[in-house]
């Protein structure tokens, strides 16, 4: 049983895999996915395919019309039998001519457009988890994969169409000689079924082997780019890096070529029974029936094109299953997952924060993991603050910010901004309010000027806003330095382009958290990692500064996720997590005076600056 | 210079090139995709040419058999042996089909596989990494490393039926032409000439050229990165807190729209070619197929044969389906790249080896004297660097980004040679030792240290080939000097989407680097160079950290990279590089006692400690 089949599955475990759609359906959006971006090109497509395939299906019928011409001395019959073959040779050369070209041109236009489909389901999906969580990543791989060939579905389509037209044409001519003469046809079953059985075997032994693909293209990855070619050469680990890539695909690659060396024979097994079938068929038609030479003709002809035409839709069908609708299946439950995730807020985000944002009993914990996230966090952030969040690595910061950035939902409690539900509030909206720059940063490779504008993509080309963007956090410095300034290409692999260090390439993703004029959030999540003691402290007098000039007036709240207590401390409230839970806020001083984790954490580091560490770092003690 | 201008001419259609200046044929990349069959499984490349050719000759074979059989049932003599005949032909027909379709997938499986290993082979064999940096080969590189994905084009497991099928419908055109040739010799002549003008015909409309052109190689790239933008996870989080999906998506569109344009354009069908080679074609076909059935009624051929001739005249028109395909250009042409990148990269990276044994070294010091380097690319990083290191000792460098420091360490681990002077150990030029026996004296930690995607035991001992692996005990030992006991067994695998697979955070990670140096450094490493190592790392743990490194690594000779004065300060010298240059050396104390460029820095990032503790305020200041 396909897991297709299988009926929806009621008590399955709210976090496991939903199945792919079912295959026919599945095929059957695919269709009108593609008649609705290019109507005109796909039924033109459709009926070229279908008028090409009749010429080659005549050939039988003609060499059986000049058998008969000639047995019967009728030389009309058998000129006219000789012209019909000569022109048929030449039409279906013109007419497969024309409607691949139709068919090409139908092709790519209509892969573009499934393309920019698919893209814009995955980056339009409201949260993350598709991107993060393996299962989701292993789905999405092999649809990225899929997608520029997604088009031969509606080849495939188009041909197993054409294949079965001529079928039904030359299984109309054999049973004009003989009716009995159908159950031919019935031998073809064990290639169907075989056609029908082995991509599925072959599908499964594909996705057995994701480890280790995964891991041969990771090690793949490793060997060719620079970053770890350091490390590779200091450990001397090169030579091994080729060897296990090698190793792993090999473990990935064996189990898929002995599947299909089995499709292989179980296919030539299913086609010797034709073949068998054939001769039988010839044998019947000359000794059993007494047939006329032109019966013998048409039965040899139409009997051996019936093998070609079945094997070629059976193919093009094993095509479909094993290959094309896996890729409209997975597209199928893409848009089904989409359209799962959208929840479209029903409100627009204030325009400005009065009161300010409340965690209420918030609960998370990320899709497929067991271990909660966040426990039950409640707390206010005041509308105008500068709010500090700390907490080891693993407490919950970063998940913090994803769901004030609606990247997720919490599971339990809610999130309430000026006392309204951001469940409800409109993704698209809120997220035109909020700004930052992440940890884990992307290096856009553009032009310096789009890698900052990008903050606000409104005001990209604007070179006043992008430059006080890049003023604002320290990065003028760093588009001062470019060759073309901000006109300049950045990333290595560009023709011209230039290459930032890490910590330039930290400060253009500030600048592009500071873009937008009135945030109502603005997130730095670790946002001065790689920078200089001269421009952190630089950058943190300017934020300090700007937060609370509050200038653009709509209540914003700067969040600053950090591992630096001299960053921490000046804010107006720290949030310390701890093990996924609130552990304690306050000011800087109210957690001083309190003498809890907070004021602990502090000492240790602030000891570092003091005159003898050694004789007050715990470390060394 | 030359290796530069070489490389840069990767997508260039050798092709044409090849044509113009008349080059072998072994130079075609055809020819060498070919080969690459070949060498990448010699056995199912054999199976593969001569499956193909059986494939190819049988239906003539076929249309022969059905001559003999039908000429058997005019004359009424035995039908057994033509039957046997014929079906023995269709039989083997039946069976090949989907045996070949298996060899063509596997062997074109092992064909990428044998390009991955070359390409990997090409990256790790060189002994310097100029080939990965610099920029007018990464570019290739990017290029060559894709090739199988499927962006350019099916990937080679797919593209092998597509070629094999091409080539097996040509020599079916072929043996059939022959055959009918066995009759009239002009016949055959007559029909296979006028299919194959068709391809000369319509050559304009079949392979799309010129598509190495600036403008479409552009259009290409920047599609593939808006596409990917789209998709893929690492920019996922940005591209919704900007609400940059439409914007990317647009580019997309837009750029592939006009891609697929410049290629219509370029091959667009002719109608006067068309029209042209309908004529031909139709005009040849009832010439000579009247001629055969007019042979068969004047009695001249019996209707056996005049049924072979007919068949086989049809089966002539295959030559106008076959041949080289589409698919074949674009499966040779990341052979080619390969093959080509393979020269370019031993040429780039390549670095003179010397003799000497490195065991234990440094003892004395480490001396850079008049050291000058630039980038392949350009820009002079250090001039006339002088600077001695202790053996034993450690080190701290800072300065502003861009000052030379990171490539301070890249020359000690020697990915590069100084353009002039020299880098000596023990007073010895570094470029006369064993560069192997060199690098197992230096362990390093990058900001941009690798995170491979292996059990954690390998993380932290990553063996070379035919090295035993280190004892559990010894591992556990130097993951508690880094911090990092209890992150997770040693077998679990540090990535997800592995069986029992984890993901570290990036300040767990920075442990399992550090704890990858300290198990270098029980092997014998004596020289540890740290880039960053702590920038993801939280408080407790810098602090509890760089205490541990510096006890463990005290008999070694560290040199620190860092940006913060609080871990910059426990070293025992400390260098403020500016511009390539050593602008001071000395200790904390002193440095902090002369007043100059250290004074400064470190000053401006305790203030806002010092600032609390002795006024007893917070960040009013700030």
């Amino acid at each position: 049983m396909k897991p297709s089949d299988r009926p929806p599955d009621r008590t399955m475990a709210p976090d496991a895999l939903e199945p792919l759609p079912p295959t026919l359906a599945s095929m059957w959006r695919l269709c009108k996915l593609g008649f609705r971006y290019e109507r005109g090109l796909m039924a033109l497509s459709l009926a070229m395919s279908q008028l090409a395939s009749l010429p080659s299906a005549l050939t039988a019928l003609w060499l059986a019309l000049l058998g008969a011409g000639v047995v019967q001395h009728e030389a009309p019959l058998a000129l006219g039998a000789a012209a019909g073959m000569a022109v048929s040779a030449a039409a279906n050369w013109f007419l497969m001519t024309v409607s691949t070209r139709v068919q090409r041109r139908f092709r790519d236009k209509v892969t573009i457009a499934l393309e920019a489909h698919v893209a814009r389901l995955q980056a339009s999906i409201v949260s993350v988890a598709h991107q993060e969580r393996p299962e989701y990543l292993d789905r999405l791989s092999m649809l990225r994969n899929q997608v520029f060939v997604l088009d031969h579905m509606y080849m495939s389509l188009f041909t197993t169409l054409a294949w079965i037209m001529r079928l039904a044409f030359t299984l109309a001519l054999l049973a004009w000689v003989n009716p009995a003469l159908l159950v031919l046809g019935l031998f073809a079953a064990p290639s169907a079924v075989a056609a029908f059985w082995r991509p599925d075997v072959e599908n499964r032994a594909y996705e057995r082997g994701a480890q280790e693909q995964r891991l041969s293209l990771h090690l793949f990855d490793l060997a060719t780019t620079a970053a770890p070619g350091k490390e590779v050469r200091v450990l001397g680990i090169g030579e091994r890096l080729a060897r296990d890539r090698r190793a792993a695909w090999e473990a990935w690659y064996r189990p898929m070529a002995r599947a299909r060396w089995g499709t292989a024979m179980w296919n030539a097994l299913a086609w010797a029974v034709f073949g068998g079938a054939y001769v039988g068929a010839v044998a019947f038609v000359v000794w059993g029936m007494q047939a006329t030479t032109a019966q013998v003709l048409l039965v040899l002809a139409a009997g051996a094109s019936l093998a070609g035409y079945i094997r070629a839709a059976v193919a093009e069908i094993g095509f479909l299953r094993g290959f094309w609708a896996d890729g409209s299946r997975r597209l199928a439950w893409l848009e089904d997952y989409a359209a799962k995730e959208a929840a479209p807020g029903e409100h627009a985000a204030p325009a400005v924060l009065r009161e300010g944002i409340r965690f209420d009993n918030v609960s998370f914990a990320y899709p497929g993991a067991t271990r909660l996230a966040l426990d039950k966090v409640s707390f206010t952030l005041p509308a105008r603050a500068v709010v500090a969040i700390v907490g080891e690595n693993g407490a919950g910061k970063t998940t913090l910010v994803k769901l004030l950035a609606k990247m997720y939902e919490p599971a339990s409690g809610a999130i309430l901004i000026d006392g309204a539900p951001l469940s409800r509030i409109r993704a698209a909206d809120w997220r035109g309010r909020i700004t930052g720059a992440l940890q884990d940063f992307f290096r856009f490779e553009f032009r310096a000027r789009q890698t900052i504008g990008l903050g606000d993509v409104g005001r990209m080309e604007e070179e006043r806003a992008v430059a006080a963007a890049a003023a604002r956090a320290g990065a003028d410095d760093v588009v001062a330095g470019l060759p073309a300034g901000l006109d300049t290409q950045l990333g290595r692999t560009w023709p011209g382009g230039a290459e930032p260090s890490f910590g330039q390439w930290q400060k253009l993703s500030l600048a592009r958290g500071f873009m937008r004029e009135a945030p109502l959030v603005q997130v730095l999540d670790e946002p001065t990692a790689a920078l200089d003691a001269e421009t952190e402290h630089a950058l943190f007098e300017r934020y300090a500064a700007a937060a609370r000039a509050g200038g653009d007036d709509c209540g914003r709240i700067t969040i600053l996720v950090s591992h630096r207590f001299s960053t921490v401390r000046m804010a107006d409230l720290i949030i310390v997590l701890d093990g996924a839970r609130l552990a304690e806020s306050g000011s800087h001083d109210e957690l001083m005076a309190r003498r809890g984790p907070y004021s602990e954490l502090y000492d240790i580091q602030a000891a570092a600056y003091r005159a003898n560490p050694a004789a007050r770092s715990p470390a060394q003690a | 210079m030359e290796t530069r201008a070489s490389g840069g001419k990767l997508r260039e259609a050798p092709r044409t090139e090849d044509l113009r200046t008349g080059l072998a044929i072994t130079k075609r990349k055809e020819w060498q995709f070919f080969v690459a069959l070949t060498k990448a499984s010699p056995g199912l490349g054999a199976a593969w040419w001569a499956c193909l050719l059986l494939l190819g000759l049988l239906p003539a074979a076929f249309a022969i058999a059905m001559g003999v059989l039908v000429g058997a049932v005019r004359a009424r003599t035995s039908l057994v042996e033509p039957l046997a005949f014929a079906g023995g032909v269709f039989l083997l027909l039946q069976i090949l089909s989907p045996i070949h379709q298996a060899i063509s997938a596997n062997l074109g499986y092992r064909t990428s596989a044998w390009l991955y290993d070359r390409l990997t082979e090409a990256c790790v064999r060189p002994r310097g990494i100029a080939h990965l940096e610099d920029p007018s080969l990464t570019t290739d590189l990017t290029v060559a490393r894709e090739f199988d994905r499927g962006m350019t084009g099916p990937p080679l497991n797919v593209a092998m039926d597509f070629i094999a099928s091409g080539l097996i419908t040509l020599v079916t055109g072929v043996a059939s032409a022959i055959v009918v040739s066995a009759w009239q010799w002009w016949a055959g002549l007559l029909l296979a000439g006028a299919w194959l003008s068709t391809h000369y015909l319509l050559r304009e409309s079949g392979v799309w050229r010129d598509r190495n052109t600036a403008e479409v190689q552009a259009a290409q790239r920047d599609a593939d990165y808006a596409y990917r933008l789209a998709v893929e996870p690492p920019a996922a989080k940005e591209l919704r807190l900007f609400g940059l999906a439409n914007w990317t998506l647009d580019r997309f569109v837009a750029r592939r729209t006009r891609l697929h344009e410049l290629q219509y354009a370029a091959t667009r069908m002719r109608e006067r070619s068309l029209v042209g080679s309908i004529l031909i074609v139709t005009t040849a076909n009832v010439a000579v197929f009247w001629f055969i059935a007019q042979a068969a009624v004047a009695h001249q051929i019996g209707l056996g044969q005049a049924v072979t001739f007919l068949q086989s005249a049809v089966g002539v028109s295959a030559i106008a389906f076959g041949g080289l395909n589409w698919a074949l250009d674009g499966a040779s042409a990341p052979v080619a790249a390969v093959l080509r990148l393979q020269e370019a990269a031993a040429r780039a990276g390549a670095l003179p080896l010397g003799p000497r044994p490195a065991r234990g070294l440094p003892e004395r010091e480490i001396r850079f004297r008049q050291v000058s380097f630039a980038y392949p690319d350009g820009a002079t990083v250090l001039e006339r660097f002088d600077l001695t290191i202790p053996a034993g000792t450690s080190l701290a460098i800072v300065g502003q980004n861009g000052a030379g420091k990171t490539t301070l360490a890249k020359l000690l681990c020697r990915f590069y040679d100084p353009d002039s002077g020299a880098i000596e150990i023990d007073g010895v030029d570094l470029r006369e030792f064993d560069i192997d026996a060199w690098r197992s004296c230096v362990t390093a930690v990058f900001q941009d240290f690798v995170r491979f995607e292996a059990p954690l035991r390998d993380n932290v001992a990553p063996r070379r080939i035919g090295e035993a692996p280190p004892d559990d005990d010894a591992l556990r030992e130097v993951l508690g000097a880094a911090g990092a006991r209890d992150l997770a067994s040693l077998d679990t695998v540090l990535a997800k989407g592995y069986a029992g697979g984890t993901d570290l955070s990036g300040g767990q990670w920075q442990r399992v680097a550090l704890a990858r140096a300290l198990a270098a450094v029980k092997l014998g490493a004596g020289l540890v160079l740290l880039d960053e190592p702590t920038a993801q790392l939280d408080v407790r743990g810098e602090a509890e950290i760089f205490g541990r490194l510096l006890a463990a690594t005290r008999h070694c000779t560290t040199i620190l990279i860092s940006h913060r004065f609080s871990t910059v300060r426990l070293a025992d010298r400390i260098c403020v590089m500016e511009r390539g240059r050593v602008v001071e050396l000395g200790g904390h104390d002193e440095l902090m006692a002369r007043g100059g460029r250290y004074r400064t820095m470190f000053d401006l990032q305790a203030q806002r400690f010092q600032e609390a503790d002795e006024e007893g305020q917070t960040y009013e200041t700030l």
